[in-house]
């Protein structure tokens, strides 16, 4: 009996003494073993590992890329025209080396000496990359913050920062036209991250608190909730004068093409009648010709001839003639031979 | 779960750990591994298909816009609202569950792995995406034209930062639902959609009428100079017809000249004098004879020779006998 009691007594023994002396680092942690609260050992990689029992103390930390969401800010841009900027960064216990971040043991020691804990690193890096973030944001204009530009299409650029030809227009928007507004992207946006992550990253390098930033992004940029009915009126406007635009170029141009059908149906009359006079002329010169070359062979018969007819023609029911008895007419009226010479 | 040996399902993956540390990655099948404490397996469905809805809900069916992931900025400074879904799974077991800390998404919680970059990171990568891409580019063209490239750059850009931030995540699709602008202006959007067909029917109606006028008049034309072409014809062979009689008659004319004359003559006369009135008088009447209003000859009476026939002077004489009637 007292056999078991003393074996239950000493396999619990070393059960406490396993566990106080034992313990297991994931692939996610990092490891800081205190002792009176001076650090004893790091580990930076995972597996079992051993510490004195009952006098060290562990500590844990996250390895991985860690995640801090700025507090959305209302920033003013360089005309002062004010955004919404929601953004986040990500950073690291550990620093850079060769574009890589590494997390060696002296990272490590720094963030346990200096953070102490992941929401201090959080809070140390909210207010750098916050604090860059509005220096960058108040040097530019809003239109490089959303990343675009806008630019007029022209035929010859004389300005490339805001002049753009109809070909390039074209391929970002298929219904470009000479003398309309394209945006156009630019890569503002990104640089101004970049120098964000620049600025902030050298700040936090420096005071060499074992955290490095890896990354800012904008999540959103919005206009003010207060100037949202502003910026509706201002949409509304442009609107209605789009609409305008097209409703009177599309009256212009079907005047115009209409007004130039016209000139041409005229023009093309007109030359039908030009040529139509010309024909008939033609035709008159060469009726005459035919018969001029006719009557040329005999013109004092023609000219008897067509008195004759002329004759019949004008003397009409109402006509009182005065003929003389000597007249051919009635040279066998009264005898049966003609006695005249004619 | 029995002393460590458990089941890898198809389509899934283990990520396997000994004392902490990374041991292997287990393929489907049969698979084993340290009991507990000492090890363990988590096993994680890499090939299926995730879906993360961005600007919406969809709660039993039904589809709520959600406004504040919705609303962004277009590169021309104008306002929408676009509804994105993005098709997902997982490429890289190891850095799915090794690399990325994330809070997680609250809104997505029972259906995503926990403590993975599906939640945060994923969203807020998305958003930062495809916001850059929509800044980019003008209101209407993300609308229409382009929403093809609008996703596939987005895509693109998402991908990149995911890579960047090694989570393991493969994109498989981005897709645009829906780009509107806000309820306050879609009115006057809409209108200028219609203003732009309406400029194009204007336009097609002119060309219309072009198409139907040249025609009509071209028509026009050639019947105008065909006339003149008929009127030429006529009037050359009217002259020529004329002139081919003129030249028969002089041919006879010119065989028997006295003969000709005098039937041309003849026939003329028969063909005139029936119809009109004729005073015959002989030659010898020197003073003339005066017609008076009525077409009645006067004689005047002192004449040197009588006249053929008796008149009574200085009654007005009667018209003579005609003796050609």
């Amino acid at each position: 009996m007292k056999y078991a009691i003393i074996t239950v007594v000493i396999v619990l023994l070393v059960a406490i003494f396993g566990t106080q002396s034992m313990f297991t680092v994931d692939e996610v942690q990092l490891s800081v073993v205190t002792r009176f609260g001076e650090i004893k050992q790091v580990y930076t990689q995972p597996g079992l590992k051993f510490k004195a029992p009952f006098v060290d103390q562990k500590n844990y930390f996250d390895k991985r890329l860690l995640y801090r969401d700025l507090p959305e800010a209302t920033l003013p841009d360089s005309e002062t025209q004010f955004l919404n900027i929601d953004a986040y960064a990500r950073y690291r216990i550990g620093h850079q080396e060769n574009g890589q971040v590494v997390t060696s043991s002296r990272d490590v020691e720094a963030f346990f000496e200096t953070l102490t804990t992941i929401e201090r690193a959080g809070e140390r890096v909210e207010r750098v990359v916050a604090s860059a973030l509005r220096d960058e944001v108040t040097t530019r204009r809003r239109e490089e913050i959303i990343g675009a530009t806008i630019k007029t299409v022209v035929a010859e650029v004389t300005d490339p920062e805001t002049e753009i030809t109809l070909e390039e227009a074209q391929t970002l928007d298929n219904e470009a036209e000479l003398g309309e507004e394209v945006t156009v992207p630019s890569a503002t946006r990104q640089e101004i991250l970049d120098r964000v992550r620049e600025t902030a990253e050298a700040e936090i390098a420096q005071s060499s608190q074992g955290i490095t930033l890896v990354d800012v992004r904008i999540k959103r940029a919005d206009f003010p909730e207060e100037t949202q009915q502003a910026i509706f009126t201002r949409m509304r406007a442009e609107r209605e004068r789009l609409a305008r635009e097209f409703r009177a170029e599309g009256q212009r141009e079907r005047d115009r093409i209409e007004a130039d059908v016209d000139r041409q149906v005229a023009i093309i009359r007109a030359e039908a009648e030009r040529d139509a006079n010309i024909i008939r002329g033609e035709g008159e010169a060469q009726s005459i010709a035919i018969l001029a070359s006719a009557l040329q062979k005999n013109p004092e018969f023609y000219a008897f001839r067509r008195s004759l007819e002329a004759y019949t023609k004008f003397l009409t029911q109402n006509t009182t003639v005065v003929l003389s008895s000597d007249s051919d007419l009635f040279d066998f009226l009264e005898s049966t031979t003609s006695d005249d010479s004619s | 779960m029995l002393f460590g040996i458990h089941q890898v399902q198809p389509g899934e993956q283990g990520i396997r750990r000994t004392f902490g540390k990374f041991s292997g990655i287990e393929s489907p099948g049969l698979q084993w591994h340290w009991p507990t404490p000492i090890g363990n397996t988590r096993v994680v469905a890499v090939e299926q298909t995730r879906s993360m809805e961005l600007g919406f809900r969809q709660v039993n069916g039904a589809v709520t816009l959600f406004q504040k992931e919705a609303r962004m900025i277009t590169g021309d400074l104008n306002v929408v609202d676009a509804q994105l879904v993005v098709q997902y799974n997982i490429g890289n077991l190891q850095d799915f569950v090794f690399r990325v800390a994330d809070p997680g998404d609250p809104d997505r919680a029972g259906m995503i792995e926990p403590e993975s970059p599906e939640g945060r990171t994923l969203k807020d990568a998305t958003e930062a995406a495809l916001r850059l891409v929509v800044g980019q580019r003008g209101v209407d063209v993300v609308r229409t034209q382009k929403r093809p490239e609008v996703q596939a750059e987005t895509q693109r850009v998402l991908q990149e930062i995911l890579d960047d931030y090694r989570t393991g995540i493969r994109v498989l699709t981005v897709r645009l639902q829906d780009v509107v602008p806000p309820g306050e202006v879609r009115d006057a959007f809409d209108d200028v959609l219609r203003a732009r067909q309406e400029k194009e029917t204007a336009e097609n109606l002119a060309e219309a009428y072009r198409r139907d006028q040249i025609p009509r008049a071209e028509g026009q034309a050639a019947r105008i100079t065909q006339a003149a072409e008929a009127f030429k014809q006529e009037r050359i062979n009217r002259a020529t017809g004329e002139s081919q009689r003129f030249e028969a008659v002089l041919a006879e004319y010119l065989e028997s000249e006295d003969v000709t004359r005098q039937r041309l003559y003849l026939e003329a006369m028969e063909e005139i004098l029936p119809g009109i009135s004729k005073i015959i008088v002989s030659p010898e009447a020197a003073g003339g004879i005066i017609l008076n209003n009525t077409r009645q000859a006067i004689v005047p009476v002192p004449t040197a020779t009588p006249l053929t026939t008796p008149v009574p002077a200085p009654a007005p004489a009667q018209p003579a006998p005609q003796a050609t009637q």
